[in-house]
């Protein structure tokens, strides 16, 4: 087994059960017999289960399974051991080595304790443990390392150099290489008072706005983010790089964490929304952006398996990224390690059900919405003006139909969703309103986008109901607007109609006519409506039928009565001021984001095939998460589901984000398995640490604070060259006696060359860069036109992420795929990248931009040399590599002041190991 | 009850990893997995591990073949549909891609029956029916996608969405590549990329080395493989400091090591691949017998792609791919215009996959090389509109060939209009799971783990047919 329960074992041997074995003694059940034994009861053979102290003490037929102090006398030491293949557990896979049955045996004979899962117990506040070496204490969190290092009496590394500790935190906060410049000041600082210098980098540091560009990234990667959906066409996420400026602004703002997580899930539904002060736009709700940033297919088949996949690549995000579960194993049958019910999955699934996709429309300050009230009021005041005392059409007494009514626009439409800024209020029958320059009086309830301003944006959606005619019926007019039938959620069909033509059609007509959309083929599946109006035209609807053939139906309401004989100066008059308001009303941005739709709880698909419902699953937060919720009766609930995330008896939320935030620094997590803190993850290899740092991160939820105290503790700041004794005891670093040496990130490499070379663009945020295009990316979805090769010379994060167009130097650095939460790269290590920085002109132009400024800010080889490795080293060179520069600049054919040649010296260092690895 | 795979002990150390590395496939990718202290990655020549049992076949060659040919018009007749042409399809129809379903299509093509076996194979492949004695045509092929890309996705890694392991990655990371100057899994790029994209032939969760090497058929071949230094010189120098100013830094750790031996076999394919496309020293004869003499362009680049497989599994690659060259019209994927688009389609691969199977059996090649010809799925007997045909993933054809496959045979069967696989249904899992037995590994126990599951390309599905294997 691993050193770790090497080291445990020896730190407790003769002692009675430790309980850090618990966790190993979980992982080795849940990982050999839970599948069968475990918690999903379908699955359960011999009705045992072992994830269970009940289950296991259970009495079996033949005996005890687990009988607490007597392993000779437990079915399942005696399974396990045997020598009997018909016999022996587990029946498939290699046995159980005897290290592993040794682990269950003296785990059996020391009382077979089964305390919960670490994971899901409460978080505690364990005290700071005692240490020799207090000196070495610089932040609460070491005496956590240090004691365990001293109980086997390792010594930890000693402290890395200065500038190896600022060319460290300088990557791993703002991932980019420190100037000599800020080098040379730091040294200097930390000449005089080591400590307090490195306190003031640190402060500098989390003040730079590179700072939100680095840990957004990492973000990124847990919310599989891209602005594609892939698949055969690569069609575009609209407005999805508004989430990865959000996710920047958040981590610069240092946006508290609980207050992130319930933004993400429910940002449309707090109470008390943030307004970005610069922009005056709602910002909380781009955070639900994230739900939407799924792969796509543009024409399914059968479209509810369709939405079933995209759902259950939603609630793996959204289980993986904030609570390090894994949900969506329980799709098709309980979770086979973890307390996880299908029920819990699809109650997960019903907050999805009862939401919906939306491209919100946001209004700097509220001035759009505050214009557009006031020349509502105005427009209708005209109006009732102008038609006072004229004849008002009588309403004609409704006739009957032989379509289902669907709705007539006449009473409550509470149930509708309203968006954007187009729609006001509904007219009712008999109320005046104006159109162009016409006076009407309405023969029956209408919306109307026209009645505020034909530059206004928005849309007006249905609740959702359930198809069951043919065809849908509209009684509309207007310009430039459209009508949509969203079909289980389904949105590609914008950009290819194929198999759903129908649900999107152009109303161009201003005179009231029929519009109809043919949806039989979907008889039975879950649809809303979308009126929308997002140019500079206006859309009205009074009604909507349904029947199974496409003959106009009789429509019940009265048609509009124009009223005769305005007089059309005066009304010209009246507008004339409105007209000249309107051209100010601004464009709203538009975010992609989530809204609530009609609540609804779906039912548990059996065996994960929708074909085949199962009882209702209400929704609910799973149990394991210790913090049940309440579900509004008028709402999806997610704001409630959002709040017990954040709940302070939450066990997972506070202790996932700060092993994330370790693991970014350290390398490795406290948890190794960063998105999985189930049964089937490692345990953590310091779980009070793990503790200490949660419950300090749920003081103020700061991770900015918490980034802080790690890289200022005298753990972050040990030297990668461990100590030989330690080194020799424990060479996987597993109780952290040195810092591991790391690769910086594929967005690194690339921002480093951008950076020496004097290229970078600093800028902050904003619309991404065209993907440079290359002859080896190919296929359909290709971009008519190829981005700039040096990406404009802005960071890594702005450059255009297309799922299918992926930038050939940031996959061979292990930019992960966008499809799950990746929380952990891999950092492969391959000829691929040797070749990329040997070959790819990118790096070639890089070196030689490089080059060209190095000559023109120095006069002197030495100077030259000794800047460049300053730059991509953050160290002056050695001697012998001074030597070997001067020689390689001075012993070739040409002069020493040839481009060629310093470009060639900067083209090594980038091929040289260090400048991607960080000591 | 299916179960989500097989469930190993979460990941140990590294050390133990390699100590215990001859308990099976995995064990090197867990250990990148865990990370433990190889944050910064093993060595690239971390030594693989080897079969599970005795392989039939040391490389497999995937001729893909993009759209989805027809069954009915290749390798299955349905005298049945000539009787029934122009009347309506009298089978129930199930939901298809263009929801435009016209009338039964008989094929425009007539087939003859070749080679002892007998196999009936159409006039779209004259060349490919001299072969027909090596041929194991399956006839009952199912998949569970009606959308290209979920059915591409399918076909290559095991799940309907993008962002698996496909199987050319599964099998370098099961044996490695037996070259020491290439990689052990290339597509060899015709033209068309197939909807979905790269994702197609991606590494997934597995460590990034096993991800397709993408070769173009032309003088360079692979991305950033051509040294932009004017001449060799320089870019030695380079090389030279390099390895000086790195030599300090060799002592850093198994990371360093491993990323300085990379940059040695990055420099070697500089060269190993150039070495690769040169194909002029190919003999006139061979170069004809891949059609490379002829005058239909797309012939000509698939002629390229098949010789160069060839080539490249001569080198010791693992496993190669072919994608298809773009002609006139789409893909396999006639909507309408059948016969010509199909005419144009079966010109471009026949003569060159028949040279392909000529030349590795005279070179006794083919018994130790796995062919695979294979659509995502197959089209539909009825028509689409009145000349076309839609996809059809209820059952079709794909042939296997070579290494350990019974040539000469035919499995499975369609119903009498070619509609729906009737008699020994089979799964993209069972395909996947027989050409990993034929490459030597247990489809079962070639596995990472991720978020708690032993990921496998078969998923939890997946059944050796042994009827196929000699």
């Amino acid at each position: 087994m691993s050193v770790f329960l090497i080291l445990a074992a020896f730190l407790t041997a003769g002692a009675p059960f430790n309980p850090e074995s618990a966790a190993e003694i979980r992982s080795l059940l849940a990982s050999r017999c839970f599948a069968c034994h475990g918690p999903d009861q379908e699955a359960r053979k011999a009705g045992i289960r072992l994830d269970t102290a009940e289950g296991q003490q259970a009495r079996h037929p033949s005996g005890a399974i687990v009988f607490p102090g007597h392993p000779d006398k437990s079915l399942l030491a005696q399974r396990i051991e045997s020598h009997d293949p018909d016999l022996r557990m587990p029946p498939s896979g290699p046995p159980l080595d005897e290290e592993e049955i040794q682990l269950i045996r003296d785990w059996i004979r020391q009382g077979a304790q089964w305390p919960t899962h670490w994971a899901w117990k409460p978080i505690k506040n364990p005290a700071e443990p005692e240490v020799a070496n207090t000196q070495w204490i610089l932040d609460p969190l070491d005496s956590f390392i240090l004691a365990d290092l001293e109980a086997v009496e390792m010594e930890p590394a000693e402290q890395a150099e200065p500038s190896t500790w600022l060319r460290r935190v300088h990557y791993d906060l703002l991932g980019m290489p420190p100037s000599p410049d800020l080098i040379a000041s730091f040294e200097q600082d930390a000449a005089t008072d080591p400590i307090a210098a490195r306190e003031r980098m640190v402060d500098r540091l989390l003040d730079s706005p590179h700072f939100g560009e680095h840990w957004g990234r990492h973000w990124l990667d847990l919310v599989r983010y891209a602005e594609t959906c892939g698949h055969e066409f690569d069609y575009p996420i609209p407005h999805a790089w508004r989430y990865r400026d959000w996710v920047i602004r958040a981590f610069n703002d240092d946006v508290a964490y609980d207050r992130f997580v319930i933004e993400h899930v429910a940002g449309d539904l707090v109470h008390d929304p943030r307004i970005d002060e610069s922009t005056g736009l709602d910002d909380s709700l781009p955070a639900t952006g994230f739900w939407f940033l799924n792969q796509g297919t543009h024409a399914p088949v059968d479209v509810q398996q369709d939405e079933a996949d995209r759902m259950e690549n939603q609630i793996d995000v959204f289980g993986k990224a904030f609570s390090g579960i894994t949900l969506s194993c329980a799709r098709c049958h309980d979770h086979k390690f973890d307390p996880i019910g299908t029920d819990e999955y699809y109650a997960i699934g019903s907050y999805l059900q009862s939401s919906r996709r939306r491209d919100a429309y946001l209004d700097p300050h509220g001035r759009i919405e505050a214009k557009l009230q006031q020349i509502e009021n105005q427009k209708r005041a005209i109006a009732r003006d102008l038609a006072s005392g004229r004849s008002v059409a009588d309403g004609s007494a409704p006739t009957a139909s032989s379509s289902t009514l669907f709705e007539t626009f006449d009473g409550s439409l509470e149930d509708w969703f309203p968006d954007g800024h187009a729609f006001g209020q509904p007219l009712e029958t008999g109320e005046p309103y104006i159109e162009d320059e016409a006076l009407f009086i309405a023969g029956s309830g209408q919306w109307h986008s026209g009645l505020r301003s034909y530059r206004a944006q928005g849309a007006i959606r249905s609740p959702s109901f359930t198809i069951e005619n043919d065809w849908i019926h509209h009684h509309v007019k207007g310009r430039g607007a459209r009508i949509r039938i969203y079909i289980d959620g389904f949105r590609l069909n914008e950009y290819n109609p194929l198999l759903f033509e129908d649900c999107l059609k152009q109303v161009d007509t201003p005179d009231w006519h029929h519009v109809a959309q043919r949806v039989g083929k979907y008889r039975g599946h879950v649809a809303w409506i979308e009126y929308s109006d997002d140019g500079d035209g206006w859309i009205a609807i009074d009604e909507i039928q349904a029947s199974d053939n496409s003959a106009e139906p009789v429509w019940i309401g009265s048609p509009d009565k124009p009223v005769d004989g305005v007089d059309s100066e005066k009304l010209a008059a009246a507008l004339e001021t409105i007209i000249a308001e309107e051209q100010a009303i601004e464009t709203p941005v538009r975010v992609l984001s989530m809204t609530d739709g009609t609540p609804e709880d779906q039912r548990v698909s059996l065996k994960g095939n929708h074909a085949t419902p199962g009882p209702l699953a209400p929704r609910s937060s799973p149990s394991i998460m210790r913090s049940p919720t309440t579900v509004p009766p008028d709402g999806s609930g997610r704001l409630q589901l959002a709040e017990s995330l954040v709940s302070r008896t939450n066990p997972l939320t506070s202790r996932v984000m700060v092993n994330r935030i370790w693991h970014y620094l350290l390398g490795q997590g406290l948890v190794v398995t960063v998105d999985d803190f189930g049964a089937m993850g490692r345990p953590p290899s310091h779980p009070e640490l793990l503790d200490h740092l949660a419950t300090r991160f749920q003081s103020h939820w700061s991770v900015k604070e918490m980034v802080r105290a790690i890289v200022l503790s005298r753990t972050y700041g040990m030297s990668s060259q461990a100590n030989p004794q330690s080194l020799e005891l424990d060479p996987n670093n597993r109780l952290i006696h040195h810092h591991p040496l790391k690769r910086i990130t594929a967005e690194s490499i690339r921002d480093a060359m951008l950076s020496v070379s004097g290229q970078l663009d600093s800028s902050v945020g904003g619309a991404p860069v065209a993907t440079h295009l290359t002859d080896y990316m190919t296929g359909r979805g290709r971009p008519g036109n190829s981005g700039p090769l040096d990406g404009d010379g802005r960071r890594s994060i702005y450059l255009e992420v297309r799922r299918n167009f992926l930038p050939p130097l940031l996959t061979a650095f292990d930019m992960p795929t966008p499809s799950l939460t990746t929380g952990k790269r891999t950092v492969s290590n391959v000829p691929a990248q040797a070749l990329t920085l040997m070959n790819d002109p990118f790096v070639h132009e890089q070196a030689k931009y490089w080059a060209e400024r190095i000559l023109l800010e120095h006069d002197s080889n030495q100077d030259r040399i000794r800047t460049m490795f300053m730059e991509s080293f953050g160290r002056p060179p050695t001697q012998n590599e001074l030597k070997a520069s001067m020689a390689f600049i001075e012993s070739g054919s040409k002069n020493a002041d040839d481009v060629t040649l310093w470009m060639d010296l900067g083209h090594s260092l980038f091929n040289a190991k260090e400048f991607i690895y960080l000591d | 009850m299916h179960e989500c795979g097989r469930y190993l002990p979460p990941p140990i150390s590294r050390r133990e990893m390699l100590a215990r590395s001859a308990s099976g496939f995995g064990a090197v990718a867990m250990a990148s997995l865990l990370g433990e202290t190889l944050s910064a990655g093993l060595p690239a020549d971390m030594p693989y591990l080897g079969p599970h049992h005795a392989p039939r076949a040391r490389s497999v060659i995937f001729l893909y073949m993009d759209g989805g040919p027809s069954q009915m018009d290749t390798f299955d007749p349905k005298p049945q549909l000539a009787k029934m042409h122009g009347q309506p399809f009298p089978m129930e129809i199930q939901a298809t891609q263009f929801d435009n379903n016209g009338l039964t299509l008989q094929s425009p093509w007539k087939f003859s029956r070749h080679g002892e076996c007998g196999h009936p194979v159409s006039e779209l492949f004259p060349h490919v029916a001299t072969c027909a004695d090596e041929l194991c045509i399956i006839r009952s092929m199912t998949s569970k996608f009606s959308e290209h890309t979920n059915a591409n996705y399918f076909l290559h890694t095991g799940l309907g969405l993008a962002g698996r392991p496909t199987m050319g990655a599964w099998a370098s990371y099961g044996l490695g590549s037996e070259s020491r100057d290439l990689p052990g899994f290339v597509v060899l790029n015709g033209g068309l990329t197939p909807p979905g994209g790269l994702d197609c032939f991606g590494n997934g969760f597995l460590p990034a080395t096993h991800q397709a090497s993408m070769l173009k058929p032309d003088e360079h071949g692979m991305a950033y493989v051509r040294p932009l230094e004017e001449n060799l010189s320089r870019q030695q120098r380079k090389r030279a400091l390099v390895s000086q100013l790195d030599a300090a830094r060799s002592q850093k750790g198994d990371a360093i090591e491993s990323a300085i031996a990379n940059q040695e076999m990055a420099f070697r394919m500089q060269w190993a691949v150039p070495e690769l496309m040169g194909i002029d020293g190919e003999s006139a004869i061979t170069r004809r017998l891949y059609g490379l003499d002829t005058t239909y362009e797309p012939t000509k680049i698939f002629g390229r792609q098949c010789l160069l497989a060839r080539r490249l599994v001569e080198r010791g690659v693992r496993f190669v791919e072919l994608t298809c060259p773009a002609v006139n019209g789409d893909r396999w994927d006639q909507h309408d215009n059948l016969k010509t688009g199909h005419e144009n389609n079966a010109r471009a691969v026949d003569q060159p996959i028949a040279g392909l199977l000529k030349d590795l059996k005279s070179r006794g090649l083919l018994d130790e090389t796995l062919v695979v010809w294979a659509g995502e799925f197959g089209r539909t007997p009825f028509a689409q509109g009145a000349d076309g045909r839609d996809h059809n993933p209820f059952g079709y054809t794909i042939w296997m060939a070579g290494g350990g496959v019974q040539g000469g045979t035919t499995y499975g069967s369609t119903d009498e209009y070619g509609y729906k696989a009737v008699e020994n249904p089979m799964e993209i899992h069972d395909l996947h799971a027989t050409m990993l037995h034929l490459m030597g590994i247990d489809h079962t126990r070639l596995t990472m783990p991720i978020g708690g599951r032993e990921m496998r390309l078969t998923d939890v599905h997946g059944h050796v047919v042994s009827d196929l294997l000699t």
